[in-house]
């Protein structure tokens, strides 16, 4: 065991990332809102923390509180257009403000250090931090499921207008679901920003938007599981395809089409699904079908 | 006892006055008709009162608390609740989940609470659940608890909807065609609950094509037509008056 985990340190602590960045991805899609913001407020709050703790020496707990509230600020004040627009116009209104992030990244050299980024940002993240702060994530969005705030953003998803018609306000809880997903978003970039040394613009552009919504389509937009499952088939896929060398992006390729073709709910959903499926076919009481809940259900 | 009100309503789409001048009262504890030919305008009656629709002019009233331009999701919580006629569950949802989220309006645990899954927060929600459950049981379709709202058949889909409508004790509950699509005993066990409903002090509208079914429920009936009321009171007054026959034959002949 512990010899797996020092061979395979690096990739465990990236999986953990990708995990964290993944739930604020999925958030936002579970709600129904259609964001790809979360490489915007990852790339907010690892800046916001990389340039308190380089240039002003602030301590690493206050850039990492001051990453998340300007996470959930930006998110917060993006959220009132975005209430005007649904489904793909969602999905390019945050994608502009992901290309806005970074074009004022380079704007503001003096300030972000332009295309160079920042550098010589201490390294206090370790495994244990970045298990717990997954661990912390996963049980705000387990207490969500269990509780009232989960079933409006299930409500939100798949009809907004029956929920507002049983009294929901339905802007505060859309606002409510992207500030989660802003704030999930900017605390693991700062969380990032603090283990890999350097930071630069091109770390939070395309190629990290298409990582956090791949791990939701492969893992699952609805369930725990999900950006778990997810994440986990993008850390062991570049292993498994090493033999591969140059091939490896035609080998993503295939099995994100796999996937969605034969597993449209995502993997990790499905095994939820199914799970859930195995369990109703238990006589029905009362008492079971709480057991039952209360063990994945409530996902 | 409060009763809604609606004065002078109407509703144009460009030319077309789907809803033309019309006043209606509901009252608490009684069930109140609104019956009229295909596309007289009942529905957008029901969007309109439930902030769907602007009206176009006149106003909406509870007791004395206008509702006019409040948006949708205020008018629920004033109490004002509905059916859709084209039944609009949560397809992904549980038949138990459709329900719970019913409650809304009557849950007291807040945003923090739920996010910080606080005792109080998940107490509320197993105690939601298993209210949802009884309420299933009164409509007859606990078996089905578990099942995906979106599998169930028309007549089942259209029992959890009502359900779902009256979970948190509206004051007034507008039901856009309850029982189209079931037959005559699951029409006579819906009749029953909706009595019951009354009973219990809640106001409901009800909206039928089918004549004999609001007449037996019936203490006031609207006669709307091609926008327009065009008649009003009890039941077999109303269902003798020339205009609404005429209304009824000269329209489509849908009504039983
Ligand atoms: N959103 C809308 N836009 C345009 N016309 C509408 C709209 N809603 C309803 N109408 C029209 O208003 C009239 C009344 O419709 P409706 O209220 O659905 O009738 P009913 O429920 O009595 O069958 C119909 O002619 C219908 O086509
Ligand atoms: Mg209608």
């Amino acid at each position: 065991m512990m010899s797996f985990y020092y061979s395979y340190q690096p990739l465990i602590d990236f999986f953990l990332i990708a995990v964290g960045l993944g739930y604020s991805q999925q958030l936002a899609l579970r709600a129904g809102v259609f964001s790809i913001a979360t490489a915007g407020f990852s790339a907010l709050g690892a800046y916001a923390t990389a340039i308190l703790v380089t240039r002003y020496g602030a301590p690493v707990p206050l850039a990492i509180l001051v990453s998340a509230v300007v996470g959930m600020a930006v998110s917060y004040v993006l959220s009132v257009p975005l209430a005007r627009l649904r489904g793909a116009f969602q999905a390019i209104a945050t994608l502009a403000f992901v290309q806005v992030v970074i074009a004022l990244l380079l704007y503001f050299e003096g300030f972000t250090g332009g295309a160079i980024g920042i550098s010589g940002i201490p390294r206090v993240m370790n495994t244990g931090w970045l298990l717990l702060a997954v661990l912390v994530t996963i049980y705000v969005i387990w207490s969500i499921n269990r509780t009232s705030v989960g079933r409006v953003f299930n409500a939100l998803r798949q009809d907004d207008s029956v929920a507002a018609s049983l009294g929901v306000p339905i802007k505060s809880y859309y606002a409510l679901a992207f500030v989660l997903s802003g704030l999930i978003g900017a605390v693991f970039g700062a969380l990032r920003s603090l283990y890999v040394f350097n930071i630069e613009p091109v770390d939070f552009g395309f190629h990290a938007m298409v990582a956090s919504l791949t791990v939701v389509v492969l893992g699952g937009r609805n369930t725990l599981l999900g950006p778990i499952a997810g994440a986990l088939i993008m850390a062991i896929l570049p292993e498994l395809a090493r033999p591969l060398a140059e091939n490896r992006g035609i080998l993503n390729g295939v099995i994100l089409i796999l996937v969605i073709t034969f597993l449209p709910n995502g993997v990790g959903d499905e095994l939820v699904y199914w799970l859930r499926r195995r369990l109703r076919r238990t006589p029905k009481t009362m008492s079971k079908r709480e057991e039952g809940t209360d063990v994945v259900a409530a996902d | 006892m409060s009763s809604l009100r609606i004065e002078g309503a109407c509703k144009y789409f460009g030319g077309l006055k789907a809803v033309d001048g019309i006043n209606m009262t509901v009252p608490a504890g009684r069930i109140t008709g609104l019956i009229g030919p295909n596309g007289a305008g009942k529905s957008t009656v029901v969007n309109m009162i439930s902030g769907v629709y602007s009206l176009t002019k006149g106003e909406v009233y509870l007791d004395d608390q206008q509702l006019t331009r409040l948006h949708v999701d205020e008018v629920a919580r004033r109490g004002i609740a509905r059916t859709f006629q084209n039944i609009r569950l949560l397809p992904e949802e549980s038949v138990l989940d459709n329900v719970v989220i019913g409650y809304f309006r009557k849950q007291h645990s807040g945003v923090m609470s739920s996010l910080m899954g606080l005792p109080a927060a998940l107490a509320e929600t197993r105690r939601l659940r298993e209210q949802a459950w009884e309420l299933l049981g009164r409509f007859g379709i606990q078996a089905y608890a578990d099942y995906e709202a979106g599998s169930l058949p028309y007549g089942h889909q259209r029992r959890v909807e009502i359900a779902r409508s009256i979970a948190a004790e509206p004051l007034v509950v507008m039901l856009d065609e309850p029982v189209a699509g079931m037959n005559e005993v699951e029409s006579a066990e819906m009749a029953e609950i909706f009595e019951d409903l009354a009973r219990s002090g809640m106001g409901l509208l009800l909206i039928e094509h089918n004549v004999t079914f609001v007449s037996r429920l019936c203490n006031q009936v609207y006669v709307l037509d091609s926008g327009r009321m065009i008649a009003e009171g009890p039941p077999d007054a109303v269902t003798r008056d020339p205009k609404v026959i005429e209304a009824y034959i000269g329209g489509k002949a849908d009504a039983a």
